[in-house]
């Protein structure tokens, strides 16, 4: 089937007539927040299964509930007293052998108050099919058309071609063993040869009956069919029983799972929350501390750079005072210092040691040596001049290095103020990660409160619970086992008998039977095999596909027909425990998709994918992957993404690379961009940008 | 899905057995037909009165032969 054209008028958020074009091969369409995304993908909705998504109620609701509230608001707004609005969707597809199919679906409203319409029951539904070789048409009308849909889509499995991305609850419970025989069945159509299984078994029974109540000539002969027929029926009945109990086992098994699957992820969320808590404590310490160390240096420095701050501006008088010693001295307007004991030295040596000339007592040099002796006045005075001298030097150092430890102290701080910064930062981040993980009305305290040892002890019993189940199924198995190997032994026995019976019809007829009933059998578990075989292959191929950035994952997707499950195994085939979410819904993805893949090449017939943001639950590194893998499984398919140009988040799909992908992959073939027109709500509609 | 299509598969998947037992075969074809049509279309076609109806035949036919 492939879908090359939808018509949208007047529905929900799209005003007057709206199409959309589309080709073999992938398109994608993208927008923001309200734009008309999942409008449309309620438009296919629509137009096949009469439903529409109600978001804020997470519910289908057919249009007898929808009512007025399915047509456009800027229509009705339009709209005047007595007159009548209407909305259409209609689908142009053609199948495999390029017939041509029309449908239609229509629904109208009349005003016939302000804010009152009268509303019809249902909508209208034609069916318009063109044969490609006669070109005779046929048009249906209602339950005609919609028998006539029932073939082409089947409703049963529109969740897997209509592919409600946002519905996350719907995905993961295919983890489940109803939903995951209910999406084997229905979309390998399976549910074919099982039927078959249950007729020919009807049959075998009827024909079994009939010669067994045919009475045999050998009297000995007919006593012993009778029996071995009787323990035949009862082992055949009993084994059906524990058929059932192990069923029912499983089903217990699967509710006792899902409820330790709830503790241990309400236990390990708690966990993840306390550990969480206990780093935004530590972090908040190492604040405290920081915040205590910023007041201290600011304490410590406080008076010793006040007290420097008073200096400041002294610097330049302090250096014209130097600069004046210096000057003087060099001028030798100061004099030298001279000491007591050197002139003492200079007089018995008679020779002046300052210039080095004689001075022989009685001369005039001697006489000026003997002039500085006791002179102790100038002695004290130079001193005092050059201890201000040296006063002023480190004055002047000091005051220079006034601004040098001003900037340490304003590095210090400022170091720390970063650091206190870094910390704020980690705690906000790590508070947020909290708030992903709990609800926002969660008080911290209430998760401190905790008692982990209870939960803990709750997961445990959930565990003890399953295993029990566990080896009950194990015992129902073996004591299956047995049973049919009772079983088989009678039934070769009864075989015999029924070689020696003398009613020809009956016998011929009933061994015919059991062939045909063999066959069917044998060819059901053979198709099986084979079907649980290719979807596996293909279910790792999309996995790989989609993970293929994920360095944290590797090894292969098992598809457990025995215990209904999928999961990843590593290269020793143990099962891998604790694959995140979007991992999870990946291999949800990729199972669908292969079940999907795997029944369509079988049975030749392709259903379009349509889906409405497929990857809205899944983690950045898989995002674009998954659409990629998407895009080449499928014959067409119709992706509608969540374009997230204006958000910081770094986990979201970058809009220029989507946008990229659309521009460089030659596959897509279509794109469209949507945007919300009109100002108030009962203004707003979709508008329609074609980018390829 | 077409009934011809689904005929051809269903063959397909017969090899086997049309070359082992042309009788069975032919009433093995002639029942995941008629079941595929009966899941396709959703209405019932008393398969389990023809399947009785096609092996009652068969061996009378072949009973008759000998």
């Amino acid at each position: 089937m492939l879908i090359r054209r939808i018509e949208i008028e007047n529905f929900l958020s799209y005003y007057d007539k709206n199409i959309f074009e589309f080709d073999e091969g992938p398109t994608i369409i993208i927008g923001q927040n309200n734009t008309g995304k999942s409008k449309l993908f309620d438009a296919f909705n629509w137009v096949l299964y009469n439903r529409a998504f109600k978001t804020e109620e997470e519910k289908w609701y057919l249009t007898r509930d929808w009512g007025a509230e399915i047509i456009n608001n800027l229509a009705k707004k339009e709209s005047t007293t007595g007159n009548t609005v209407e909305c259409s969707v209609s689908i142009l597809f053609i199948d495999e052998e390029e017939n041509k199919y029309y449908l239609t679906r229509e629904y109208s409203i009349k005003k016939i108050g302000k804010k009152d319409w009268d509303v019809a029951k249902n909508s209208e539904l034609s069916l318009t099919v063109t044969d490609s070789i006669t070109n005779n048409t046929n048009t249906y009308y209602d339950k005609d058309a919609d028998e006539q849909l029932y073939s082409l889509f089947p409703e049963n499995l529109s969740k897997y071609f209509l592919f409600q991305g946002e519905n996350i609850s719907q995905i993961m419970s295919l983890n489940n063993r109803s939903a995951f025989n209910k999406a084997l069945t229905d979309l390998s159509r399976i549910e074919v040869f099982e039927r078959a299984q249950r007729y020919t078994s009807k049959v075998l029974k009827k024909i079994k009956k009939e010669f067994e109540n045919k009475d045999d000539v050998d009297k000995e002969l007919q006593e012993k069919k009778k029996r071995l027929s009787e323990e035949i029926d009862k082992l055949t009945e009993d084994l059906a029983i524990q058929d059932e109990l192990f069923e029912n086992t499983c089903k217990e098994r699967d509710i006792a799972k899902a409820v330790y699957d709830k503790k241990n992820e309400e236990l390990k969320k708690n966990e993840e929350c306390a550990v969480i808590l206990r780093e935004i404590d530590y972090l908040k310490k190492q604040q405290q501390s920081k915040n205590e160390l910023r007041q201290n240096l600011l304490d410590a420095q406080k008076k010793d750079i006040f007290d420097r701050w008073m200096y400041a501006g002294t610097e330049n008088i302090i250096k014209g005072f130097l600069n004046f010693y210096k000057k003087n001295k060099v001028e030798k307007k100061i004099p030298e210092p001279i000491r007591q004991e050197f002139i003492k030295e200079m007089l018995e040596d008679q020779v002046c040691k300052v210039c080095g000339n004689a001075a022989p007592k009685g001369s005039n040099e001697y006489k000026k040596i003997q002039g500085y002796l006791n002179d102790k006045a100038l002695d004290q005075e130079i001193e005092l001049i050059n201890q201000l001298s040296l006063v002023a030097d480190t004055m002047f150092e000091k005051v220079c290095s006034i601004s040098s430890e001003i900037k340490t102290f304003y590095n210090k701080s400022n170091s720390i103020d970063i650091q206190i910064k870094d910390l704020q930062i980690k705690i906000k981040a790590k508070e947020e990660e909290l708030r992903t993980i709990i609800p926002a009305d969660v008080s911290e305290d209430e998760i401190k409160s905790k008692n982990f040892a209870q939960l803990q002890r709750d997961r445990d019993n959930a565990k003890n619970d399953c295993d029990k189940y566990k080896l009950k199924m194990e015992q129902i198995s073996f004591k299956k086992e047995y049973m049919r190997q009772q079983l088989h032994e009678k039934k070769e026995k009864y075989d015999s008998i029924v070689e020696s019976s003398s009613n020809i019809i009956e016998k011929q007829r009933f061994v015919l039977a059991e062939k045909i009933n063999s066959s069917v059998t044998q060819f059901y578990t053979v198709f099986l095999k084979k079907l649980i075989s290719d979807i596996e292959k293909e279910t790792n191929t999309y996995f790989r596909k989609m993970t293929e950035k994920n360095i944290a994952l590797s090894g292969q997707v098992k598809v457990d027909y025995e215990n209904r499950e999928v999961y990843p195994v590593d290269e020793a085939e143990n099962r891998l425990q604790n694959i995140n979410q979007a991992n999870k819904i990946s291999l949800q993805i990729a199972f669908v998709a292969a079940i999907l893949s795997v029944s369509n090449k079988f049975w030749r017939t392709y259903f379009p994918f349509v889906s409405d943001a497929p990857i809205s639950a899944l983690g950045g590194n898989n995002k674009l992957t998954a659409v990629e893998t998407m895009i080449d499984i499928f014959n067409q398919s119709i992706i509608v993404l969540k374009d997230d140009a204006v958000t910081d988040d770094p986990d979201s799909m970058r809009n220029d690379l989507i946008r990229n992908m659309i521009q460089n992959n030659n596959h897509i073939k279509n794109a469209y961009e949507l945007r919300m027109n009109g100002e108030t709500l009962d203004e707003q509609c979709t508008n329609i940008i074609k980018l390829k | 899905m077409k009934n011809t299509e689904v005929k051809h598969q269903i063959e397909n998947m017969l090899q086997d057995l049309k070359k082992q037992d042309k009788q069975q075969y032919n009433i093995v074809l002639s029942l995941l037909t008629e079941v595929f049509v009966e899941y396709n279309t959703g209405k019932t076609r008393n398969v389990d009165k023809k399947l009785y109806e096609m092996i009652d035949a068969e061996v009378r036919f072949k009973t008759q032969k000998s």
